[in-house]
């Protein structure tokens, strides 16, 4: 019988602990590396494009998983996070002249040191109210960006410089892939590492049972924050490279939409698991890409469909959101865990 | 001083019709809300499905009566659709699932009005709402009391129904306790599905009065955000915090526009929202949960 | 030697008074039971002593310092650890990890040693797992250990939670109906439990319970509480004659 007094307000997905530890996982993921270091040399610059964008919201999704699949906090305003770090890397290397190797270690810990102040509200609010006010966050972080044209430059947006290494400039798709790359491999790293760690089991149980985390001795506040540092540092970072992949930005770049997108990763791919985020990531990120292609395509044969883009987008967003997690709940990570119980019968 | 308390007290007038429709949408979210513990976040858009559809009918020329009533019966069949079939299977789900789940049946919808009907800004043509109202102390249009007068029958309607009526009792029982009211006999589907069907109902005329107090584009689902900082101020589950929570916020919005100008309308509801927040999570009316450890 | 004292302590809830000026002293080494009807305030007393819910009126102390506005996760860390009423385990850890959670303040690494790992965070991690070896041998959860908690029966769930509870080497430990829910044979593994813990591990042991057998089987004293106050306690021989309890039991002579 369905019961709605289950009342634990806060998104529990049980998937098992992440960290590959068979054989076949390990050999996959080696292949994979050999795969994404070669990959400039041979993929022509659009994919490579598409891949480094895969990789940067990889990252970004990483950190909203601390939020969502570790504490289950549910925050609609990751990409505010994003959009920070992006325009304060816009600032400081173009207003400022700042080298972007500074620049991309001062970036995510002033979005941490963000994500930090966004935390102390949120500490008191669950659910809803959470939700509500990450929200909201988006909305005036993106309204703040619009309004202060002087230091932002509005609605056009601002141009970034590209990097100097010595006597190498990144200008090329290679150039922001491979820092990309790095980049995301550092975090893979960094995220796999925590969560062996005594903060995963923390952060669970924070997410879980609050009541009995705390007499286990884990500070709620703590952990919450902690939670939102990572979040914040992740976004910001990942917004870092975006700017100057990019080479501008613009206020566009950011919508509210991109915050549903980050959810979209989670819901598809699968909270908590690595895999499933990375499968998560490469697919949302592709999917807008992929539908203006088959528009586009289709416009061939039926023009006026073409201006209907943007609705056409969002409405297959909506099937995409509202379908994961009809059908799969664990996403498509979770979905193999499922077949690989049902083979096993 | 005396001039002061006059300008405010305009304000607080003019600004009824608008916080009447935030009203209408805060009743809507709490009608959903108490009885499935789910909060529906595309109730604008839902609202906004209403506007178009009424648009619609009088587009093929249908008299205005017969277009309200094929707006309330369509806007009403597509909501028991989204409740039956979608989000049925999310009973007793977390509520942060549910949040994500309707929030995107919102940006579906959304999308699928902007592809059946355009994003263009429309008219929705409305006999006599601009006209004044030929009423003695009345100094405003027929369409703004109008959408005052349906805020307070509605609020009465609403009253009478759950106060009297065998439905209203199963709903407030099923609202107040799931599991007791399944033991008592209620069948809570038809208590869901009924909710949904009153927000609707509610959404769908409160929309037409948005397309015309405002303009009818996509856009106007926004509203119902609004409305829940309206919810947050009077408490989620209250009726009585849904009302003057809506009223409230409309009368600040008035005051902000006055006083500070401008885009600070779209700002003030999140602010209201964010202080309230703060300091009584819960709200006006809402009921303090003490944590059963 | 005091371990925890309550000193006229009384608790209001949305107006019903729960516990009015409770008074109770709990020596370290002993296993202390503390019975009564339900309603009584046995759990809100623990709640208190725990620091869930500040007493209006009265203190509470731990080894002479004052606890009673202490947060909980604070008063965890002073020693006292605790099993409630309801699962509490993290159903979506596994065994292990969950009574590595117990183990969570003596694990001493911080934030940047944890994205290192390499370092001072693996033998702190090494160094646990080795502490808890012994705890689940002890229950019996060798064999499950690397089971997800959620998926196992609710006796196993409740061994989790006991060697959760005893891996923080608290200095005393409150268990709640521990034996709640259980049939005959699961009651007597977990009381079998207790008692070698008691011996082996945790000096001092306060022990809600209903079942009247297990009381005073085990119990060195008895709290017995009615309606938010203490109404007697003793050894269990004295209290089995008491006249107030009695009454306070009537029509509940124990449970089956």
């Amino acid at each position: 019988m369905a019961s709605l007094e289950s009342d634990s307000d806060r998104v529990v997905v049980k998937t098992p602990t992440s960290a590959p530890t068979s054989a076949t996982s390990a050999v996959l993921a080696v292949v994979a590396l050999i795969a994404l270091f070669l990959a400039p040399l041979v993929g022509n610059k659009y994919i490579i494009f598409l891949i480094t964008l895969i990789l940067i919201n990889v990252i970004s999704v990483q950190g909203l998983n601390f939020l969502i699949g570790y504490t289950g906090q549910l925050s609609l305003g990751h990409g505010a996070f994003v959009a920070l770090g992006a325009y304060l890397t816009a600032i400081l290397c173009n207003t400022y002249s700042a080298s972007f190797w500074v620049v991309i270690v001062i970036v995510p810990l002033a979005t941490g040191l963000v994500g930090v102040l966004v935390a102390l509200p949120a500490l008191r609010l669950k659910g809803l109210y959470l939700a509500m006010v990450t929200l909201a966050f988006h909305m005036v972080v993106s309204l703040g960006l619009m309004s202060l044209d002087d230091i932002t430059g509005g609605y056009q947006g601002m141009a970034v410089p590209n990097p100097r290494l010595g006597s190498v400039v990144f200008n090329t798709e290679g150039h922001f892939y491979y820092l990309a790359l790095l980049c995301a491999l550092l975090i893979y790293a960094a995220s796999a590492n925590v969560a062996r760690s005594k903060f995963y089991r923390g952060f669970i149980a924070v997410k879980e049972k609050e009541i009995s985390a705390q007499a286990m001795g884990i500070s709620l506040w703590y952990y919450k924050t902690l939670a939102f540092l990572f979040a914040s540092i992740y976004g910001g970072l990942a917004g870092c490279l975006f700017a100057v992949t990019m080479g501008h930005v613009t206020p566009n770049h950011f919508p509210m939409m991109m915050s549903i997108e980050f959810i979209m990763m989670i819901t598809v791919g699968g909270p908590g698991s690595f895999v499933g985020l990375t499968i998560g990531a490469s697919l949302i990120t592709l999917l807008p890409y992929f539908l203006l292609y088959a528009v586009q395509e289709m416009g061939t044969v039926v023009p006026s469909v073409v201006v209907y883009f943007a609705d056409i987008k969002i409405v297959i967003y909506g099937l995409v959101l509202v379908g994961s997690l009809m059908f799969l709940p664990g996403g498509l990570y979770g979905l193999k865990a499922k077949v690989q119980g049902w083979l096993a019968k | 001083m005396l001039g002061e308390l006059q300008i405010v007290l305009s304000i607080c007038l003019t600004s009824l019709p608008i916080g009447s429709v935030y009203c209408l949408l805060a009743l809507s979210f709490v009608l959903i809300y108490r009885a499935t513990k789910i909060f529906n976040l595309c109730q604008g858009e839902i609202m906004m499905l209403g506007a178009y559809i009424a648009y619609t009918a009088v587009q093929y020329k249908l008299p205005f009566v017969l277009a309200v009533v094929s707006s309330l019966v369509l806007t009403t069949a597509a909501s028991l659709f989204l409740e039956k079939y979608v989000l049925r299977s999310f009973v007793g789900k977390p509520i942060s699932v549910s949040i994500m789940v309707t929030l995107g049946l919102g940006i579906l919808l959304r999308g699928l009005i902007g592809i059946v009907w355009g994003v263009d800004q429309k008219v929705l043509e409305v006999p006599m709402f601009e006209e004044m109202a030929a009423l003695p102390l009345v100094h405003m249009t027929y369409g703004k009391l109008s959408v005052i007068i349906f805020s307070i029958l509605a609020i009465l309607g609403l009253e009478v129904f759950f106060k009297y009526s065998r439905l209203g009792m199963a709903i407030r029982a099923t609202a107040s306790n799931v599991n007791g009211a399944m033991l008592m006999g209620v069948n809570i589907w038809h208590v869901f599905s009924f909710s949904w069907v009153l927000a609707a109902v509610i959404s769908a005329v409160t929309g037409i009065f948005v397309a015309r107090l405002s303009i009818l584009e996509p856009g106007i689902s926004q509203y119902a955000f609004i409305a829940i900082a309206a919810l947050v101020l009077g408490g989620f589950d209250s009726i009585k915090g849904a009302i003057i929570g809506g009223f409230i916020i409309g009368i600040f919005e008035g005051l902000a526009v006055f006083y500070i100008g401008g885009q600070s309308k779209h700002l003030v509801g999140f602010v209201v929202m964010f202080i309230v927040l703060m300091i009584r999570p819960y709200g006006l009316f809402g009921i303090k949960k003490v944590a059963r450890v | 030697m005091e371990l925890v004292r309550v000193s006229n302590v009384s608790l209001n809830l949305e107006g019903i008074q729960i516990l009015s000026h409770v008074d109770m002293s709990f020596e370290g080494g002993l296993i202390h039971a503390i019975i009564g009807p339900n309603g009584a305030g046995k759990t809100s007393l623990m709640n208190c002593i725990t620091g869930y819910y500040p007493p209006n009126d009265g203190t509470v102390s731990f080894r002479g310092e004052d606890i009673t506005r202490l947060r909980p996760d604070r008063i965890a860390r002073l020693g006292i650890a605790r099993m409630f009423q309801h699962i509490e385990i993290i159903s979506e850890l596994s065994v292990k990890d969950n009574v590595l959670l117990g183990r969570h303040i003596h694990t001493n690494y911080n934030v940047c040693q944890a994205l290192l790992y390499y370092g001072k965070a693996k033998r702190e991690e090494l160094r646990n797992e080795g502490e808890i070896t012994e705890i689940m041998s002890f229950l019996q959860l060798e064999d499950v250990q690397e089971k997800i908690a959620g998926s196992l029966p609710y006796g196993t769930q409740k061994r989790v939670e006991l060697a959760r509870a005893i891996a923080a080497m608290p200095q005393m430990l409150i268990l709640d109906e521990p034996t709640s829910g259980m049939n005959q044979q699961e009651k007597r593994e977990i009381i079998d439990a207790i008692l070698r813990v008691h011996e082996s591990f945790t000096p001092s042991i306060l022990l809600i319970e209903h079942d009247m057998r297990v009381v005073m089987e085990i119990s060195d004293k008895i709290w017995v509480m009615n309606f938010g106050t203490l109404i007697a306690n003793g050894c269990p021989g004295e209290i089995q004659q008491n006249k107030l309890v009695i009454e306070a039991y009537l029509g509940s002579e124990g449970t089956c």
